[in-house]
């Protein structure tokens, strides 16, 4: 079943996003054809700028449809009348909502490659190609000076951060809309109020222990000194902190927008 | 419970104050057509739509055979919603390839057959469809699946005199002889004559639950004649 709802998620993405990263790419390869032109000429130098402004915003709004398709689609097809077909399927909540995320992440990740071929497009390569080049040098000199094997491992790990991270933005949405849905009235509204107090509650929070820990001044020297003893290998600690945080806050998201569907769906 | 089809006890729903539904309840069995009637606001549609695990009872509970709803139940229950459900962007040919898709019990032949009949190409888009149209391909979906229990709300409110004889016509035609179809409206007079049973629900209570004939000897009155009695205002 998962299989066929991806089907049928995959496309609707589809629908909406290539056209988006299209339009991305003709935009770059415009781009790229004024460069032919290159001259001193103002005329030229204002062309070029508007392509490259033009780029520049196409990347923003390819990102942002990404960001709208993946916040509609969740609320479109399981909570307004196309729920009244979604929910009647032999599928459960679980499918459901597993097959929305990865289905959105694997868009993300589509989109951003479109915004990097973009670039290349644009720069013809060039520019890709030199920094690709610095990066290379840089990775070679911290594989052989400094990080050694370190490096190999942290190269997985950052890109299991950066999809773990889109994962649980994608899964907060889910979760607000969801929030929204056990209202009697003004769904819509009660789901973006979810989410402008939950950033409001972890800046308080986060300014509090700000706070507390200035006043309290407590001394941290020991941790200090255990991250020196590790050396890089206290880099390791802090990512593996941050993706195991991640993805337990990735869990809450999913068990309350589960939690609200399984038990206390209404829909209108 | 185990005889019943569907079993439906003391089923309660509020929203906010207003009580939809105040300890309805529904045992039905295989093979019968059983007409769900109220008159608006008697909880026909949130009743339908707990068996059909789209709203969730505040208290109360619901088996279809001898199942809570659930996937295993959403397998054998064919539902017909009272508004069109339809994703507009979507063939006619698409949305019936998704139905193939999900429903292992689902008649693409048959489906092709009645949408032929009506003349729908099956290459047109959805949004391309009149409101009447839109309609009849939902309950041609429904209808299409070899399902255990037909639940068809509201099927021929809002369609004109004609209309309401196709979907009749469909409905009695392409369903499983030996499944149970309820069908809640409270256009009576219409549908009466292909009933089996029918079960009154007013203010969110069942207030009767008797076969037609029963109705007929016992009240010497047609079900149409004994709802306007029942519902007076």
């Amino acid at each position: 079943m998962v299989k066929k709802l991806f089907k049928y998620e995959f496309r609707s993405y589809l629908r909406t996003l290539i056209p988006v990263n299209l339009i991305l790419l003709a935009i770059a390869l415009m781009g790229r054809i004024v460069q032919f032109f290159e001259s001193d000429s103002i005329a030229y130098g204002l062309v070029f700028g508007s392509s490259v402004f033009m780029l520049c915003a196409a990347i923003i709004v390819a990102y942002l449809l990404t960001v709208i398709m993946v916040v509609v689609r969740f609320y479109k097809n399981l909570f307004t009348s196309e729920g009244y077909l979604s929910f009647t399927l032999p599928v459960t909540p679980v499918q459901h909502i597993l097959t929305k995320l990865l289905t959105a992440v694997l868009f993300q990740v589509i989109t951003t490659a479109a915004v990097f071929l973009s670039l290349m497009i644009m720069t013809s390569g060039e520019l890709l190609v030199e920094i690709f080049k610095a990066a290379g040098y840089l990775f070679a000199d911290l594989f052989s000076e400094v990080m050694g094997w370190h490096l190999v491992l942290f190269i997985p790990e950052y890109l299991l951060a950066l999809v773990i991270g889109v994962a649980y933005q994608f899964l907060l949405y889910y979760a607000c809309i969801s929030l929204g849905q056990r209202a009697n009235k003004n769904r819509v509204l009660m789901a973006v109020v979810c989410y402008f107090a939950y950033y409001m509650i972890v800046q308080v929070l986060s300014t509090v222990l700000m706070v507390l820990l200035t006043v309290i001044e407590l001394d941290f020297s020991f941790l200090e000194t255990f991250f020196e003893s590790l050396g890089l290998g206290a880099l390791h600690i802090l990512i593996w902190f941050y993706l195991i945080a991640s993805a337990g806050l990735c869990t809450l998201w999913f068990f309350i927008t589960h939690k609200t569907i399984k038990t206390r769906l209404n829909l209108e | 419970m185990a005889e019943y089809l569907l079993y439906a006890e003391n089923l309660v729903k509020r929203y906010g104050p207003k009580v939809a539904l105040n300890g309805a309840h529904l045992r039905l069995s295989g093979g019968k057509i059983i007409g769900l009637l109220g008159p608006n606001g008697s909880g026909k549609t949130t009743l339908i739509k707990i068996l059909n695990g789209l709203l969730t009872e505040d208290s109360g509970i619901v088996l279809i055979d001898g199942k809570r709803p659930g996937v295993e139940t959403k397998k054998i229950v064919a539902y017909l919603p009272d508004n069109t459900y339809l994703n507009t962007y979507m063939t006619v040919r698409q949305i019936v390839e998704y139905f193939k898709d999900f429903y292992a019990d689902f008649r693409e032949e048959l489906a092709y057959e009645m949408l032929s009949r009506l003349g729908i190409e099956p290459e047109l888009k959805l949004k391309t469809l009149s409101k009447g149209n839109k309609e009849k391909v939902c309950l041609i979906l429904t209808m299409s699946r070899n399902a255990k229990l037909y639940v068809l709300d509201e099927p021929i409110a809002g369609v004109d005199p004609a209309a309401r004889d196709y979907v009749i016509e469909t409905i009695i035609n392409n369903h499983n002889p030996d499944s149970t179809v309820l069908i809640s409206t409270h256009l009576i007079s219409d549908i009466e004559q292909v009933l089996d049973e029918v079960v009154f629900l007013k203010d969110g209570i069942t207030v009767l639950h008797k076969s037609v004939d029963e109705i007929r000897e016992e009240h010497g009155k047609s079900v149409d004649e004994l709802f306007r009695e029942v519902f007076r205002w």
